[in-house]
């Protein structure tokens, strides 16, 4: 086994604004062998990209390496002039980023910019690059790859462009690929298939990874080796089975910690705060000049769900299952087309304006986009005491000091009151909106993917807060999201949609443990989870549990979300399992 | 500490420069309101013509009357006309456009219909023809410009608040309870503000040369009160004897017109978050 990357003693600075310098990278030494899958692992800041940056020798212009080597199959990179350098990028050193939205040119065709870089390191014929084009979209599993180089990114979603990319850098046979968070920015289910995907090509090629992330349980299942860094310093080396799985290190045992895990349920069982009968929710298209028709899209299809009073209960699925209309209609921002939601006993059709404006009182939302959620020309104490408005006999005074109460509470104390939300990081925003919504203690919040724009540093923090704030002010969360490790942190109960149908629901601890429908099981195997021992090591699971056959006369309901298998043609049937288990069903054809 | 908005600006020549002209624009109408050397509708038959000297800084024109008094007096019609032009079409162009995006549906495709028929004429000609129907007067300029350029705020501001109609603190505001009407007032309408800022001040660029257009034609204010555009028509006929009398509004025009456009660069320079890093 040859040694394809060592990089030596590496250091990296920023020049900061004015005078000066900051060390972001400092003596971080690593060596990648062939065919094997290094991970470098740390918080955003910890300077784990500006590395990968400087194996390409892309470093942005206000980095500059200071001190260390990095070596490639046995020359030094940094000795290289641009003209070497150029001919290893692409063709040697392959890079994969987070963005597979704007790491494509939009103006040119997938074939165009994939045979670009073939043709320019290699001389190929045009026909002979185009056929090894197509047998690399083949391999990651494009299905029309004739019909693919013709066509432009817009017309593929970001899993296929992420595959694309990945097909059209390994198509080069680099000996090493550099894949800075390559799946951040992606669905659970997409995100195992690239993830499968590179490893299996990369082992098949014979590349070796330099794998960027800051997802623990990712690294532990896929990679070879382990850097974790701190602050741009070394602070533990080792395979992951010894390392995290069996944290020692002071830093990486608090990583782990941090982790998402399940907290304890409250087991009591209380009386249903908003009941959900067969609703469905129809967007109707804009109408063309001609035709009068309009074309209708289901979001939501005949959806039956309660949420008990002082409960959590989190909606996971991909995105476009429906799940964030399920919150809109349940705050009445979408009608619904048929169906009934009661909320505390109230049938929503049979409220007066009266009723409407104290259901407003009562309910509140934390959305997931922190920037586009507070007006821009409203300081964060007026944004916060607008939400009692409504509340009656409270002076203006009054309100804007509950405001400034409620900001210290969520941790943005004192002068912030007067502050503009220009001037605060996503987080603080974040915790603004919290503020906002629970300033006039409502009964019941939508929180909806409130913390997947963050960081998962920040993230950590936000979900305790709104436990924090749950518990104290006894709050009935709607928690939608479509990442299951926070899931299993914050919710009581879980319900999985698909394409706007509920296909199971039930305690967290039965959905994650014993789940029925193969959906729910999908979404799981997609989700690698470090979960703490009892002796205090950690294990990575990566399920599956068994199977479980449908109950007796039925098979699970399939509309697309178990694929391989025929659709389902009768009607869907929740049928209850186990006390408050319920999965979606269909009745066996004979 | 974020800077404040002026210390923005003094670091932008072109805002200083655009700032010191307007200045001198309002002063000058300032002046035309309070204090005018002369009378600016006098006749004196004895001095017609005669050239710039200390009696008459400017000369006098085919009627003996003073032209610093006229450039001055001038400033008032010219630059109240273009005022009250540009607030008038910009606070109900943004009204009528806000309530267009907002709402939506019939009443957005009715208004919007009568706006690109509004749009389809040029607006000097449009002008033109308002002034025909309603006759000279000081406020039929007002009335004929305000009209042409409403289509064009009507359009900016439909077009931001459709783009944030859809932004989150909108839903917010109907979650915590606020009607439509209050969501739009207080929470969409203040967003729009900075495209408009910079729209008002073009418009009050266009309808200051509009109204000297008009003027010169013949349709604006009515003799013998001063105006810039009257004033030049009149100065044609002697411009080889007395070429002060068409330089002297010209000049007044010129400068106005120069300190406006600029300022209004330098706004949409300041307001334009892609401009904020240079």
């Amino acid at each position: 086994m040859s040694r394809v990357l060592t990089i030596e003693k590496l250091s990296i600075d920023i020049r900061a604004g004015g005078a000066g310098t900051r060390r972001v990278v400092n003596d971080v030494s690593l060596s990648i062998d062939s065919g094997r899958i290094a991970a470098l692992v740390g918080e955003s800041g910890s300077g784990k990209t500006l590395i990968g940056r400087s194996v390409m020798r892309l470093l942005p212009p206000v980095a500059a390496l200071v001190g260390g080597d990095i070596v490639f199959n046995g020359a030094s990179l940094t000795k290289l002039d641009e003209t070497q350098m150029r001919s290893l990028r692409g063709r040697q050193i392959g890079a994969v980023f987070q963005e597979p939205m704007v790491s494509l040119n939009p103006a040119l065709t997938i074939g165009f910019q994939m045979m670009e870089a073939m043709r320019l390191h290699e001389r190929v014929s045009q026909a002979e690059a185009r056929r090894r084009c197509m047998t690399m979209l083949e391999k990651v599993r494009i299905v029309d790859p004739e019909e693919a180089l013709r066509a432009h990114p817009r017309q593929f979603s970001g899993g296929m462009r992420q595959r694309i990319m990945l097909a059209s850098v390994l198509a080069m046979r680099p000996r090493l690929l550099i894949a800075d968070e390559p799946t951040t920015a992606l669905d659970a289910l997409i995100r195992k298939e690239i993830m499968d995907l590179m490893v299996a090509l990369t082992r098949e090629i014979g590349t070796s990874v330099l794998l960027i992330s800051h997802d623990l349980a990712m690294v532990a299942q896929y990679s070879d080796d382990v850097t974790v860094l701190r602050q741009g310093e070394t602070v533990e080396q080792g395979s992951p089975a010894g390392m995290l799985l069996r944290p020692t290190h002071e830093y990486t045992r608090a990583l782990m910690d941090a982790l998402p895990a399940r907290a304890p349920t409250n087991g009591v069982v209380r009386a249903p705060l908003v009941e959900i009968n067969d609703l469905c929710v129809d967007f109707h298209r804009k109408r063309g000049l001609l035709s009068r028709r309009a074309a209708a899209k289901r979001a939501v299809d005949k959806a039956s769900l309660s949420i008990f009073d002082g409960e959590v209960l989190a909606v996971v699925g991909e995105s476009g299952s429906g799940k964030t209309t399920i919150g809109r209609t349940l705050l009445r921002l979408c009608d619904s087309s048929s169906g009934s939601i009661r909320f505390d006993g109230q049938d929503f059709n049979g409220m007066d304006a009266d009723a409407v404006a104290r259901f407003r009182t009562r309910t509140q939302m934390v959305f997931q986009d922190p920037f586009s959620s507070l007006d821009p020309r409203m300081t964060l104490g007026a944004a916060v005491a607008e939400g009692l408005r409504h509340v009656a006999g409270l002076e203006h005074g009054e309100r804007l000091r509950r405001a400034a109460e409620i900001l210290e509470e969520v941790g943005l104390p004192g002068a912030y009151v007067e502050r503009y939300p220009h001037e605060l990081s996503g987080g603080q925003r974040q915790r603004v909106c919290i503020a906002r919504a629970v300033v006039a203690r409502p009964r019941f919040i939508v929180a909806d993917e409130p913390v997947s724009a963050l960081d998962v540093t920040i993230q950590r923090q936000v979900l305790k807060l709104l436990t924090q704030l749950q518990e104290k002010y006894g709050f009935t969360y709607l928690f939608i999201s479509h990442d299951l490790g926070v899931v299993e942190q914050m919710a009581d109960r879980v319900a999985v949609m698909f394409r706007g149908r509920v296909l199971e629901v039930g305690p967290r601890n039965t959905i994650f443990d014993s789940p029925l429908h193969p959906y729910t099981m999908r979404l799981l195997e997609a989700t690698p989870r470090l979960v703490r021992r009892a002796d205090g090591a950690f294990e990575l699971h990566t399920f599956p549990t068994r199977r479980q056959p449908a109950p007796a006369g039925h098979g699970y309901f399939n509309n697309g979300c178990i694929p391989g298998a025929p659709e389902s043609v009768g009607a869907p049937l929740m049928i209850e399992v186990a006390a408050g288990h319920s999965v979606c069903c269909a009745r066996a054809e004979r | 500490m974020t800077e404040r908005w002026w210390q923005v600006f003094a670091r932008r020549p072109n805002a200083v420069a655009g700032g010191v002209l307007i200045a001198i624009m309002l002063s000058a109408a300032l002046a035309g309101i309070v204090y005018t050397p002369y009378d600016p509708v006098a006749i004196d038959f004895h001095r017609r013509l005669s050239a710039p000297s200390m009696a008459h800084w400017l000369g006098t024109d085919e009627w003996g009357r003073d032209v610093i008094s006229r450039v001055l007096s001038g400033a008032v019609v010219s630059v109240g006309i273009a005022a009250l032009t540009s607030l008038i079409a910009t606070s109900i162009g943004a009204l009528i456009g806000a309530v267009c995006g907002f709402y939506g549906r019939w009443i957005d495709k009715i208004v919007m219909a009568v706006m690109d028929a509004l749009l389809a004429f040029p607006s000097l000609i449009m002008a033109l023809a308002v002034v025909t129907v309603f006759g000279a007067g000081p406020y039929t300029p007002v009335l004929a410009l305000s009209v042409a350029y409403l289509p064009s705020v009507v359009r900016v501001v439909r077009a931001s608040v459709l783009g944030l109609k859809h932004r989150d603190f909108v839903d917010a505001s109907t979650i915590m309870g606020n009607s439509r009407a209050f969501t739009l007032l207080r929470h969409v309408l203040p967003n729009t503000l900075a495209p408009v800022i910079v729209l008002a001040t073009s418009i009050f660029g266009w309808a200051l040369l509009a109204e000297s257009a008009l003027s010169f034609l013949g349709l604006g204010v009515p003799p013998p009160a001063a105006s810039w555009g009257g004033m030049l028509a009149d100065s044609r006929v002697y411009f080889e004897d007395a070429p002060w009398l068409a330089l002297a509004p010209g000049f007044a025009l010129s400068i106005s017109l120069l300190g406006v456009n600029l300022f209004g660069d330098a706004l949409r320079d300041y307001f334009d978050p892609r401009m904020k890093n240079l």
